[in-house]
């Protein structure tokens, strides 16, 4: 049984940590966060060429995070891999213990560093949900019977500050019947605005995990140069404080306001956990726990 | 080296053709290199004339009709220039840019056609005879060649 | 209608650089809409091929001449003769139309002058777009009229994908987002339902190539094709 799906089922807020997957071979940056939370968090997320930059591969990875003794959430995205792979892959997941998965789109490849590679997306997002709920029932998605059926628990993400928001909605119930059992946000920052939206979402068992994140130097320079183009906003006053300031400083107040906000939501319940994202730093990721007083 | 350079006007009747000849009649001064082709409008003039013009061994081309707004066919010279632009792109992306220039001359403006005469010439002076250019004469068959297409 | 550009002057000119006498063939159907491969561009072209060896002090002879279109024996039939004479060969047909003047007239190098880009739209007189991927499964019933394969850069077919900015695709933010588009026009006629049942996985195979459409008439004919 996953620790994710316990920790979520018991209605105990579960954290979820997002690791760096190098490009490359050296992994122990990576895994850095694992032995110092892996008492502390419910699960450690592994990208999958986030942002449709090459990254050591996610099932790899996952199991160097179990050996460290974390567990992991494996994402997934239909960008790379055809129907044949993506199941593939799946099976492997599941062979070496993997459970959590995390099913998404992925990025468009021109996003990314290598803008000439051919998208795939031979499934959805949708569809790749039905093919985890087709293995775990014993069939691949052409209705071959499996030797051996996998057992997973698979989330999807879902957008509150879609614009425009039926769409997403209509696709998050698609999602549902699909099998999603747990949605993840990108990253929250106006919690009126992630109200509103709960308010919006169906009723039904799923858990949501709120998406917290620590922005850096970078994106508050984009941000305060009106450059800033994603599916979530930050607020004016947030972008206003990090103007201007160091890499470090900018990191100190992104850590102050991450920490703010998960305590915020756990308090108040506004999740069932959260996503952390901390650019993978171990540092940072304690700080931002700290301040949440978790 | 001393050249004489050799410039082809393609011009419309109604305003620079009339101001060229009364540049003539009053007798102006301007560079003898000048061959004018006429049209009955510079709408009429196809990219592939002014290309000709260059194969001819032209050592720049002027394209001249009414200003803007005074055209007798309304648009013809409006879309003169989108033609000369996009023929300017097209030459550039050969090597000969530079040479291809488009003028608005009235009827009643003389002067202006010595003026754009004398600037073009100029031009050639300075950036020398054009490199497809055999002796002193625009090639006979293709100005010939030309003359057919703007009768068609 | 199939959308093309013509190729960058310098690599046809390299393409013909061995050659002293070609011939340009243009195509006078689709190409010669979107003003890429029709008989004014082969003029064009030949007369630029002949200023730009000129600089050079070399000479090129250039034959022109423009059929209907090239992926149509009957027009390319006459051509055959005729081609002997040349060295070489630009066709400015799309990828289709040099195939099969190649096939016809074999004896010679075949070049492309142009870029196939996409079968497409003629909005305006210059500005095309790409509207269909001959997925060979079409979707436009379902979709409200606006195809998830051609006009949704991941080709989803249950979207929207989480990438949705203020109603424009992550990818290029000129763009609509299809899906959104798609859900507005269904919300308009009345059937949001179509896409509220999850569109099952794609069959690739019925897009593999080369592909080949056998009307039922032939078949009936000729037997299977050879």
């Amino acid at each position: 049984m996953s620790k994710l799906r316990e920790t979520l089922a018991a209605g105990a807020f579960a954290v979820v940590v997002e690791l760096k997957p190098p490009k490359g071979t050296a992994v122990t940056e990576m895994l850095a966060p694992v032995s110092a939370l892996k008492d502390r968090v419910a699960a450690f997320a592994v990208p999958d060429n986030e942002h449709a930059r090459m990254r050591l591969a996610p099932v790899a990875a996952a199991r160097l995070v179990q050996d460290a003794g974390g567990e992991p959430l494996v994402h997934l995205t239909c960008r790379d891999r055809n129907r044949l792979a993506l199941e593939s892959d799946l099976l492997g997941a599941a062979v070496l213990g993997l459970e959590n998965l995390l099913l998404v789109s992925g990025d468009y490849v021109t996003l990314g560093d290598h803008p000439q590679a051919k998208p795939v997306y031979d499934a959805d997002s949708v569809q790749l949900l039905q093919i985890v709920q087709g293995l775990m029932a014993g069939q691949d998605s052409a209705g071959h019977p499996l030797n051996g059926n996998p057992g997973f628990f698979p989330g999807a993400v879902v957008i509150p500050e879609a614009d425009p928001l039926a769409p997403q909605l209509l696709k998050f119930e698609k999602k549902v019947t699909a099998g999603a059992q747990f949605f993840v946000t990108p990253p929250v920052f106006d919690l009126e605005k992630f109200r509103l939206f709960r308010e919006q979402l169906p009723l039904n068992p799923v858990k949501l995990l709120a998406g917290i994140k620590v922005l850096g130097a970078e994106e508050a320079a984009l941000a305060a140069a009106g450059q800033w183009r994603q599916v979530y906003s930050l607020p004016p006053d947030l972008v206003g404080e990090l103007a201007g300031k160091e890499p470090e400083e900018v990191l100190m107040l992104g850590v102050a306001a991450a920490g703010r906000l998960l305590k915020q939501i756990k308090e108040e319940k506004l999740a069932d956990g959260v996503y952390l994202k901390a650019k993978g730093r171990t540092d940072l990721l304690m700080k931002v726990m700290e301040e949440a007083g978790l | 080296m001393e050249f004489t350079p050799k410039i082809l006007a393609l011009v419309c009747t109604y305003c620079t053709y009339t101001a060229a000849d009364m540049a003539g009649s009053a007798r102006m001064q301007y560079p003898a290199g000048v061959r004018i082709v006429k049209y009955l409008c510079t709408g009429r003039i196809d990219i592939l004339h002014i290309l000709k013009g260059f194969e001819a061994g032209a050592d720049a081309v002027m394209v001249s009709g009414c200003e803007a707004g005074s055209c007798h066919f309304l648009e013809g010279n409006l879309r003169a220039r989108e033609r000369v632009e996009y023929a300017q792109k097209l030459l550039e992306e050969i090597g000969l840019a530079g040479r291809l220039e488009m003028f608005e001359i009235a009827a009643s403006d003389a002067p202006k056609w010595v003026a754009a005469v004398k600037e073009m010439t100029q031009r050639v002076e300075a950036l020398g005879p054009s490199p497809l250019r055999r002796g002193q004469h625009l090639h006979s068959e293709v100005v010939e060649q030309l003359e057919n297409m703007v009768q068609s | 209608m199939i959308i093309a550009e013509r190729k960058p002057f310098a690599e046809i000119k390299a393409m013909v650089a061995p050659y002293k006498k070609i011939l340009i063939v243009g195509c006078g159907t689709c190409v010669a809409v979107c003003l890429a491969g029709g008989e004014k561009e082969v003029g064009l072209l030949a007369s630029q091929l002949k200023l730009a060896l000129g600089l050079e002090d070399k000479r090129l002879e250039i034959g022109e001449i423009t059929v209907e279109r090239q992926c149509d024996l009957e027009f390319l039939r006459p051509l055959c003769d005729f081609t002997a004479d040349y060295e070489a060969i630009v066709s400015m047909a799309c990828g289709a139309g040099v195939q099969f003047l190649k096939q016809l007239c074999y004896l010679q190098p075949i070049f492309p002058g142009l870029n196939t880009s996409f079968i497409g739209v003629n909005n305006e007189a210059g500005f095309y777009t790409e509207r269909c991927r001959a997925c060979n499964n079409c979707y436009l019933g379902v979709t409200g009229g606006i195809c998830p394969v051609t006009m949704c850069p991941k080709g989803l077919l249950n979207g929207p994908c989480g990438g949705t900015i203020q109603g424009h695709c992550e990818v290029d933010p000129e763009k609509e987002c299809a899906w959104s588009k798609i859900y507005h026009r269904l919300e308009l006629e009345g059937s949001l339902d179509k896409i509220r049942e999850i569109l099952p996985l794609h069959p690739h195979d019925r897009g593999t190539s080369p592909g080949t459409v056998i009307h039922p008439a032939f078949k009936r004919r000729y037997g299977a094709h050879e």
